[in-house]
């Protein structure tokens, strides 16, 4: 690389790598096939309009904060999902890969329960796989179709760079999302445009609705943390779920104001 | 035995394994469809070691009817098999001159220009009549030829209907068909090689010959693929057999030829001294028209894409693992709904739409259900007040939760007219933990009614 010869063409060659690079951009890649280009998802890896949340076409990682969490970050997952389906118009399917053997301690996803989280199962092709380089192979076959596809990571390791390169590449030639699951113990390196690490968090009591002696339950809430994000630095949200779309909360002090004003504090940094 | 031993001590003897016989004619049979697609082992009481075939318009592939039937007896006796054969305008002619007139002639081989000579010089026994050739013998009556000069009344009130009937068939006057092995289609491409192929890549270039041919054929009728057979004729007389169902109709020949790939690099099939007749076959075909492509770039992906995908993935992934949800009337959770493969696969969500079929109707009873579901509820400690009040706190996979939220209980009874009679009532709960989690519980039996102790149950979570 750094040898004496080549040194000359440096700049020269520097440039036909940034042309070479260019032509891979996605960007490029849209304008340059005219017939694929699709009804595009938020634009950069996350965008914020009012209270709403939205992710941008490519590859978003989602993490449970611990084992126990792992539902609820399924949920977020497919409450993602649904919601980029309903802003980008898309009749496009739903891919839902699952490789066999992981992570599938919590059952399998409930056609009728998909409908809580704004997915519809009928648009869905579910498939489940042997090994992950299946599952891997399948989600990015899928969004090579035009189909938006949901998966899970699982604890394999050839979970690599590479391989979400090569998924976040596909998503965003077609200007399609894919969601992926990851175990809460296995980060490796990745290509993904945003990980979220994702816990439950107690939901607002709904007392009329409740069992004997208990409150109901509210709209789920969850505490996201952005920990990773393209071009940006990582955050929080506390999000809940509520009419078909997550809504970012305030944070608590701001939120639960009362009207008795406390004399020159400062509300209380957020918990990092 | 005995004295068959006593006279050839260096006799060998073997079982009789009917059942191997049949299977080895039964694959045998089926490598003779190189010579021609409509081919029948001859399992019928009659013998049990005849292969027939309708060589009719296939002589012309093999330079004529004496040059295949040489090759065909060639190719039997390279895998050590006695074999003689016939060439004859009826079933029933054929069947007799390969058994009785071949044997004789030194070619191994005989073929009958005209019924009436050949009939005439057929041995009654190869009329397929059995005993009743003994008792023809018993009269002087040696030949077909014979019987054809005598009254038919009386023939008949002799010796049966049977004999005539076999009569008339081994002369052509009665229709008699055969049932080939395979069905019959069609529309099918092959490629013959002089030498045999060895190598997969040859293969699968073979099958982008084949497909592309089959579409070719199907274009005019406007029809598209939904099952296609690949058949390959190893040397040694084996037939592999790898077959692919689409979809949706399909007449695209790369699409085919990738279905096809992908099933051979799965398959690991042996090739053994190589394979020198490649044939695709239309098992089942649909009509397909002509698709309007959109003016516009509306952005929607294209339907055939996703048919073709769902192929591809049931292709490499297996039948049972590529699903799509399904609905079935019911109460009991685990029943309503679930991923099934099969048939629904076709329909898409674009084809659904397209196609104005009712989809199934996946709106959730009015409590909301989870979104993961255990395959099989798993047993839980719960605290809960007797007789019917939510749980408090539970311990599921040794880790305590404390339920701060919960809503129910919602009740499902068993279904009675299902035959279980273990089966109790279920109090579904909805419960939010302390943390946030979410879990689906239910408590097994009535308090009181149907048990004393009620059990618990985690059947979903979120």
């Amino acid at each position: 690389m750094g040898s004496a010869s080549s040194r000359p063409d440096g700049p020269a060659q520097l440039e036909k790598l940034r042309a070479k690079i260019r032509d891979l951009m996605p960007a490029a890649a849209l304008t340059a096939a005219p017939g694929q280009e699709a009804v595009q998802a938020a634009s950069g890896p996350l965008e914020e309009t009012g209270s709403q949340l939205h992710l941008g076409a490519g590859l978003h990682e989602f993490c449970p904060q611990d084992y126990l969490d792992t539902p609820a970050a399924l949920a977020v997952q497919s409450g993602f999902m649904a919601q980029a389906l309903r802003r980008a118009h898309s009749p496009a399917p739903l891919l839902w890969v699952r490789a066999r053997n992981d992570s599938q301690d919590f059952g399998q996803p409930y056609p009728l329960g998909l409908k809580q989280w704004g997915l519809q199962p009928e648009r869905i092709i579910f498939a489940e796989t042997e090994t992950l380089a299946d599952a891997l192979w399948a989600m990015e076959d899928g969004l090579r179709a035009g189909a938006w596809v949901m998966g899970e990571a699982g604890t394999s390791s050839r979970y690599d760079l590479t391989a979400t390169k090569r998924l976040h590449m596909a998503a965003q030639a077609r200007g399609g999302l894919v969601l992926v699951l990851r175990h809460h113990e296995m980060i490796g390196a990745s290509a993904a445009l945003t990980r979220w690490r994702l816990s439950a968090r107690p939901s607002p009591a709904q007392d009329w609705r409740g069992a004997t002696g208990l409150p109901g339950l509210g709209s789920p809430r969850f505490r996201a943390h952005l920990e990773r994000v393209r071009g940006g630095p990582p955050r929080q949200f506390d999000i809940e779920w509520k009419h078909a779309a997550f809504h970012v909360l305030e944070p608590a002090p701001l939120a639960d104001r009362t009207a008795w004003p406390h004399p020159r504090s400062k509300p209380a940094r957020q918990r990092a | 035995m005995a004295d068959a031993k006593a006279l050839e001590p260096l006799m060998q003897t073997a079982p009789a394994r009917p059942d191997a016989d049949k299977r080895l004619l039964q694959a045998y049979a089926r490598a003779c469809g190189r010579w021609s697609p409509y081919v029948a082992p001859d399992p019928g009481p009659p013998g049990e070691d005849g292969i027939l075939l309708d060589i009719t318009g296939c002589a012309r592939l093999f330079g004529g009817e004496d040059k295949l039937i040489e090759a065909a007896l060639q190719a039997s006796r390279e895998r050590g098999l006695t074999a003689y054969a016939a060439i004859a305008p009826s079933i029933g002619l054929a069947w007799g001159l390969a058994r009785f007139k071949a044997r004789q002639s030194e070619t191994g081989w005989v073929r009958a220009d005209t019924v009436e000579t050949a009939l005439a010089d057929l041995p009654v026994e190869g009329l397929r009549i059995g005993e009743t050739a003994g008792q023809l013998r018993r009269f002087g009556l040696k030949r077909a030829g014979d019987l054809l000069t005598l009254p038919r009344a009386s023939l008949t009130r002799r010796f049966g209907a049977g004999l005539l009937t076999r009569l008339d068939q081994a002369a052509g006057r009665v229709e008699e068909s055969l049932n080939p092995l395979q069905p019959v289609t069609e529309c099918r491409a092959r490629l013959r090689f002089p030498e045999p192929l060895l190598l997969l890549d040859s293969l699968k270039q073979c099958v982008d010959e084949t497909a592309k041919s089959l579409c070719e054929q199907l274009e005019p009728q406007g029809l598209g693929l939904r099952r296609v057979e690949l058949n390959l004729y190893r040397i040694d007389g084996k037939l592999i057999l790898l077959g692919i169902g689409t979809a949706a109709p399909a007449r695209d020949p790369a699409h085919i030829a990738r279905l096809l790939h992908e099933k051979l690099d799965r398959a690991e099939i042996d090739i053994g001294f190589g394979i020198d007749v490649v044939e695709l076959r239309a098992r089942e075909t649909a009509p397909l028209g002509g698709r309007q492509a959109g003016l516009l770039h509306t952005g929607e992906p294209d339907p055939d894409d996703l048919d073709q995908l769902t192929d591809r993935l049931v292709v490499r992934l297996g039948d049972e693992q590529v699903r799509r949800a399904g609905r079935r009337e019911s109460h009991i959770p685990e029943r309503a709904a679930g991923w099934r493969p099969g048939p629904a696969l076709a329909g898409t969500a674009l084809s659904v739409r397209e196609a104005d079929q009712a989809p199934a109707d996946f709106t959730p009873p009015d409590p909301d259900r989870p979104l993961l579901i255990l395959a099989r509820p798993e047993p839980a400690q719960a605290v809960a007040e007797i007789p019917d009040g939510p749980p408090r706190s539970f311990i599921w996979r040794r880790v305590r939760h404390l339920v701060h939220r919960a809503e129910g209980p919602e009740r499902l009874a068993p279904e009675w007219w299902r035959d279980q009679l273990s089966a109790r009532t279920r109090d579904y709960f909805r419960v939010e933990t302390r943390e946030g989690r979410r879990f689906w519980l239910y408590r097994e039996g009535l308090f009181g009614l149907e048990t004393r102790t009620p059990s618990w149950f985690v059947h979903g979570a979120s």
